[in-house]
């Protein structure tokens, strides 16, 4: 159990996925509950209205987000009488329908987040085109259900767990940040032992987890980009690009553990040892989110002279030599500046709030 | 005559042209629920050829996983409607849970809807799970064919566009880079960050139109590798790029940097003319510049150096600096790589034996 709920926890941190798709079954619930007594076509049209623009909602700001859902909402609702109105004329729906799917693309003109807006309200008039509703009785209470919906969802959209983007991107990055820590932790499990783990499957799924993980905090970013005018300076851009850096580091260093396997026998075990030391040094600093004192770079002449002090003979020892020296130890410099500097761009924007 | 239109147009007019012909083969086919074809078409439709592929197939193979298990499990439930109801609201849950992650499974959830959905307005059975299956096939095999024919937009067109100003962005970043290091300035790490932040995005994209382009080339295994390659080399060249401009403001810093300055010019000048090159092999264009090699420049810096050293103190000061040349390095080691993927059609001889004599040595 305790797994299931760590797992679900890095895959979805701060449960903002999770919450957004119970709130959607409350809105579908609440929806069902307020139209008890309307057929069950009417029942269907408003729990598919609101299921859609629940999905819709635009922008990085409460109003705009607010905006953005009511436009959302008058638009599913339109097409959709629209669909249902069109079937009194031959050959209407599909006149309708290939209008409608050249502007359910077109809107994208406008900013791309409004894509699921154009695609869901070009379903509803699909919708309405297939559902048996034709009198004009039946298309009012179907009218009227969408709207009696679409206000439960309004209220519940912004009541319960508001849409907030900064508090999105600063939880995926504490998931992110969880990500790393479980990647060095690993890491120097498989140094400290003295052979080196088999990792392939695992740091592909981490590289995998890492990179889905700055993405999603990317598509803030460029949201912010597009709707905010001072985007230039926005705190969460700088958070943003030391982010980056870092993951670039870890998946380097995880890709670079990787071909180390290579030569794992031919490690000596004072090498493993040190950079194992180094790894514990960094997952220190990553599970406390703090710089520990001594912030110099100490331990990496150390780890230098003890590359130094060995006897290398083989050429193969030689070359896994020449690959912990250039580059396992260039990676674990950036990886140490990279979260030197994340969490010193974090300091200076919860500082500057 | 060529007609420029803009993406969102182009999209628009494919998703038109989907609905027509999904609606004259329902008409004529005389297929009972030709609707889902309709659908099907206009989701499918995608940013580029490949999108649309890749899309399609997920789609056909989501729908027929989909299906399978809910008509398996409206099968062994369907004696209790409140479990129908519970299976619908779960399906619901899970499409709102995945919709932003994955495609993949919200499309199953898709299909797990629509099974129980129709279970509860007028009943499922196998002959709906086969008209369903066929109808997005179709519906895709639509989408897949409209992407190609229809104002298409094909990755492939884009990536050389777009590799173009990829390169460009790495000239600029890189001249300006170590331009700022003779005369460094605090802004100037701000500035860097900028132009860093822009090539994320530029490598960003260049890596979605490889994605893509791999659809396109889905059934020809040699571009399908080639591909995987030439995108892995660009990750490397990326990787050691920004490296370079993490570095840069630290080696800013060294006070004695003025003494190897007219060095770190030759470097600059060395990887702008190396850069070059490759961006003019890769492109096919007409070679006007040779392979300068830049290892006696590095080992002309470290000796200087080390002869200037006088205490373990400044050693680890000058640390950020031989971090600085390994990146610039494993760059330079890139571009010769890439060169050699693509030399053997249009670098003239002397040049490749040159170069190869000198990936050897080094």
């Amino acid at each position: 159990m305790r797994a299931f709920y760590n797992k679900l926890l890095l895959s979805d941190h701060g449960f903002l996925r999770l919450k957004q798709a119970l709130k959607t079954l409350l809105v579908l619930c609440l929806s069902i509950a307020a139209l008890y007594q309307q057929p069950l076509m009417v029942k269907v049209s408003a729990c598919m209205v609101t299921g859609f623009g629940m999905q819709c909602i635009v922008g990085t700001e409460q109003r705009s987000q607010l905006l953005s859902s009511i436009l959302a909402f008058i638009s599913l609702t339109l097409c959709y009488a629209l669909g249902m109105l069109s079937k009194h004329i031959d050959w209407m729906p599909v006149i309708i329908l290939t209008i409608g799917a050249f502007f359910s693309f077109y809107i994208q003109r406008i900013g791309n987040g409004y894509l699921f807006t154009g695609l869901f309200s070009w379903s509803m008039i699909f919708v309405g085109t297939i559902f048996p509703t034709n009198s004009f009785l039946a298309i009012g209470q179907n009218i009227l259900g969408c709207i009696i919906s679409s206000g439960i969802a309004l209220i519940i959209n912004f009541l319960i767990w508001p849409r907030d983007p900064k508090k999105i991107f600063l939880n995926n990055l504490e998931n992110y940040l969880l990500i790393s820590q479980e990647c060095i932790q690993r890491l120097e499990k498989s140094f400290s032992r003295i052979t080196l783990q088999d990792n392939a499957k695992f740091l592909q799924e981490e590289g995998y987890r890492l990179r889905q993980s700055i993405l999603l905090n990317q598509t803030i970013i460029e949201q912010i980009d597009q709707y905010q005018k001072d985007h230039i300076n926005h705190p969460l851009r700088q958070v943003f690009a030391q982010q980056f850096s870092l993951g670039k580091a870890i998946s380097m260093l995880l890709e670079s553990s990787d071909q180390l396997q290579v030569y794992k026998r031919e490690i000596p075990p004072a090498i493993k040892k040190t950079i194992a030391q180094l790894l514990r040094y960094f997952l220190v600093q990553i599970q406390n989110r703090q710089l520990l004192e001594n912030q110099q770079i100490i331990v990496f002449p150390h780890l230098d002279s003890k590359i130094a002090e060995e006897h290398l003979n083989e050429l193969k020892t030689l070359i896994c030599h020449k690959n912990i020296k250039h580059d396992y130890f260039i990676y674990l410099v950036n990886l140490h500046l990279g979260f030197r500097y994340l969490l010193t761009s974090l300091l200076t924007m919860e500082n500057a709030s | 005559m060529k007609i420029e239109l803009s993406s969102p147009t182009r999209l628009g007019i494919q998703a038109a042209i989907a609905v027509i012909l999904a609606e004259i083969i329902g008409h004529y086919s005389g297929l009972e629920r030709s609707y889902w074809a309709v659908l099907t078409s206009v989701m499918l439709i995608s940013q580029t050829w490949g999108d649309s592929i890749q899309k399609a197939l997920h789609r056909v193979g989501m729908t027929i996983a989909g299906g399978c298990t809910g008509t398996f499990l409206y099968y062994y439930i369907q004696s209790s409607p409140p479990l129908v109801t519970i299976c619908l609201l779960a399906s619901i849950f899970f499409i709102v849970y995945f919709l932003q992650v994955s495609y993949l499974i919200s499309v199953f959830f898709i299909t797990c809807l629509v099974v129980f959905l129709f279970a509860e307005l007028q009943g499922w059975n196998t002959h709906l799970l086969e008209a369903r299956i066929i109808e997005t096939i179709i519906g895709a095999l639509i989408a897949i064919v409209t992407s190609a024919v229809i104002f298409p937009i094909r990755a492939q067109d884009h990536s050389k566009e777009k590799l173009a100003g990829f390169f460009k962005s790495c000239t600029n970043i890189l001249i300006e880079c170590f331009q700022y290091l003779e005369n460094w300035q605090d802004e100037y790490a701000h500035i860097l960050k900028d132009h860093y932040q822009q090539l994320a995005k530029e490598f960003t994209q260049l890596q979605q139109i490889f994605r893509s382009s791999r659809y396109e080339n889905l059934f020809s295994r040699a571009s399908f590798n080639q591909f995987n390659q030439l995108n892995f080399s660009f990750y490397l060249v990326y990787h050691y790029l920004t490296s370079i401009i993490e570095t840069a403001p630290m080696v800013a810093k060294i006070p004695q940097l003025k003494m190897i300055m007219s060095e770190l010019k030759e470097l600059a000048n060395t990887l702008e003319n190396n850069l070059n090159l490759t961006a003019q092999i890769i492109f096919e264009e007409k070679i006007t510049l040779s392979w300068l090699d830049p290892e006696p420049l590095r080992q002309q810096i470290k000796d200087k150096i080390n002869a200037n050293l006088s205490s373990s103190e400044e050693r680890s000061h000058w640390f950020n600096l031989y971090s600085f040349l390994y990146f610039c390095r494993r760059f330079h080691e890139l571009l010769s790589e890439l060169i050699d993927n693509n030399a053997s059609a249009e670098i003239n001889a002397e040049t490749t034996d040159k170069k190869l004599d000198e990936t050897i040595q080094s």
